[in-house]
């Protein structure tokens, strides 16, 4: 059981051992031109194991990857030992500019091994297991030809990378766009799952599903988590929590409530 | 493989990429008094479906993600000319330099010195202090729109100056690297009244008017009397700004023009009498100071 390694946190997992199994961090923190934030990574680093999650690999994205980046998040995977790194499957950016949000691609049998080639660039790349995550969305496009479970398995399956299984998402999006969430679990490679995101999301007035990391987990996500570890525990899983970040003391309930649901 | 023997993407991936990053980077209504998104037919990225609600959100949290992170990185601007006027002047900034780099703060790369170039096109470089009101000056009607999103700011002139240099410097601090120790020779303390001192890079010597740098109290602003002064720099694990005592950073000042010898004559010129030796104590105590703190990298080249 890990929680995300966010600034606020930063004192508090100094101050005493927190009881996680890891940390992971999100690299486009940690790459920038400043050294500040690598320096404080070091301390973190002699406590915790730590893993890697992006936000801008921009997979789906019809611009080329980005090798700069990438070679950085190389050489922080490397410096701390990290055993694998996950990023979306998602675009982020296009026609020169960044966006800084995780948006779909329509799923189109078209773009599957497109999307599997550069995966298994960024793999063999990074030289460690690539994750892919499911993202919670708010839209769909008149081009979709597939489920987003079908699109990502076939993803996953023709490049020989990873899923990183936000659970959250899967709820989000099940609501949002009115498919079965379950449908979603019973698709998954469980072999190939490197990891478990949870999250809380927000209930917009309009009915809407928004995917805000700045509360608690909702009990029927909760439900859905304990369903996708009866199919395919154990798995490491992950709290994240990124804005209206509460004390660690209630991150770590999150943790414990997790691992209450694991119990026989 | 290399990044050059993958694939390329169908035709249709870009243009529908390109479009949907258009309608993000379409501006928000702000006609309501609130920034909210009001996308035309027209505007829409074509080819969407799924709820209604949901290009109204990417788009709106496309923006205010952006305006988080510029009012992240200037502060002390945004508390000054409050959060309204800054998101305003924020989104004509990201209008003009859409955000370009995988590392969100750097949206507000130029930021502050288009705003300074507004500043002093409205203000001029008169005498200071320039304690006008910023939206004082601002003509009704004017044609520029960063010009018009200053109208109302009760600030001072020279607050807003202020901030912007403070915010500045600490980003200045933040993405420098730590530079090398200096630990000076005997041979280089013998001689260094007689040289110019190199400062460090993210070395800004600053003067506070108004409470900025701590951020501590509300608005408005408490003013000093007389003025405050502090060095805002890079440290070897962190960024520190210290405050200092007014001869200290005058003899700063002076030192990164003209050697350090002749710095500090131009400190003593000025001091009391009666407080001559005081100072000569301190001077020791503040060259300890700035070699401790890493202000100072190293002596010019002797002439």
């Amino acid at each position: 059981m890990g929680i995300g390694l966010r600034l606020p946190l930063v004192e508090a997992l100094t101050a005493a051992p927190a009881p996680v199994d890891f940390l992971e961090i999100i690299v486009e923190d940690h790459v920038g031109i400043s050294d500040l934030p690598r320096q404080r990574l070091d301390v973190m680093a002699a406590r915790y194991p730590l893993v890697a999650h992006g936000v801008s690999l921009n997979l789906l994205g019809a611009e080329p990857l980005d090798l700069e980046h990438l070679g950085r998040v190389r050489a922080l995977l490397r410096a701390h030992r990290m055993p694998y790194f996950t990023d979306h499957l998602c675009w982020s950016a296009s026609g020169g500019h960044r966006h800084h949000d995780l948006l779909p691609a329509p799923y189109d049998p078209e773009l599957v091994p497109y999307v599997a080639a550069r995966a298994r660039f960024v793999q063999d790349f990074l030289g460690v297991p690539f994750g892919i995550e499911n993202l919670s969305s708010y839209v769909r496009w008149g081009r979709d030809r597939m489920t987003e479970w079908d699109f990502l398995r076939a993803v996953v399956e023709a490049s020989g990378t990873w899923y990183l299984l936000d659970v959250n998402n899967v709820y989000v999006s099940a609501q949002n766009h009115g498919f079965d969430p379950l449908a979603y679990l019973a698709s998954v490679r469980w072999d190939r799952v490197l990891q478990v995101h949870l999250a809380g999301h927000l209930v917009r007035p309009d009915g809407l599903r928004h995917d805000t990391h700045d509360r608690a987990v909702d009990a029927e996500v909760w439900a859905l988590y304990r369903e996708a570890w009866r199919m395919g525990g154990p798995f490491p899983t992950l709290i994240e929590w990124d804005d209206r970040i509460p004390p660690l003391a209630d991150v770590l309930a999150e943790v414990a409530r997790a691992r209450g649901l694991h119990a026989p | 493989m290399t990044r050059d023997a993958l694939p390329i993407p169908p035709g249709w991936l870009a243009p529908l990429q390109e479009a949907f990053g258009r309608m993000l980077r379409t501006p928000l209504d702000a006609s309501t008094g609130t920034f909210r998104s009001a996308l035309a037919p027209a505007q829409l990225a074509p080819d969407l479906a799924g709820p209604a609600a949901g290009p109204v959100l990417y788009h709106e949290q496309y923006w205010m993600r952006l305006f988080g992170a510029m009012q992240s990185e200037l502060p002390r601007v945004a508390d000054v000319i409050g959060p309204w006027r800054f998101n305003t002047l924020a989104a004509l900034h990201l209008d003009e330099t859409p955000p370009v780099h995988a590392d969100l703060g750097r949206c507000a790369d130029g930021f502050a010195r288009r705003v300074r170039g507004v500043l002093d096109g409205l203000a001029g470089s008169g005498a200071t202090p320039d304690t006008r009101p910023v939206g004082a000056l601002v003509a009704a009607g004017s044609p520029d729109p960063w010009v018009r999103a200053l109208a109302g700011v009760s600030a001072p002139v020279d607050l807003a100056r202020q901030a912007l240099r403070i915010d500045e410097a600490a980003r200045l601090a933040f993405v420098s690297p730590a530079e090398p120790a200096w630990r000076p020779t005997p041979a280089d303390l013998e001689g260094l009244m007689e040289r110019r001192l190199r400062f460090a890079r993210s070395f800004r010597l600053l003067r506070e008017d108004w409470a900025l740098v701590e951020r501590a109290g509300p608005r408005p602003f408490a003013r000093h009397h007389p003025a405050w002064f502090w060095v805002s720099c890079r440290t070897p694990r962190s960024t520190a700004f210290r405050r200092l005592e007014p001869a200290f950073a005058h003899l700063l000042e002076g030192a990164r023009l003209r050697p350090l010898g002749e710095a500090l004559a131009a400190v003593e010129e000025v001091c009391p009498p009666a407080q001559a030796d005081a100072l000569r104590r301190a001077i020791r105590k503040w060259i300890g100071v700035a070699l401790e703190s890493g202000w100072w990298v190293g002596v010019e080249p002797a002439r």
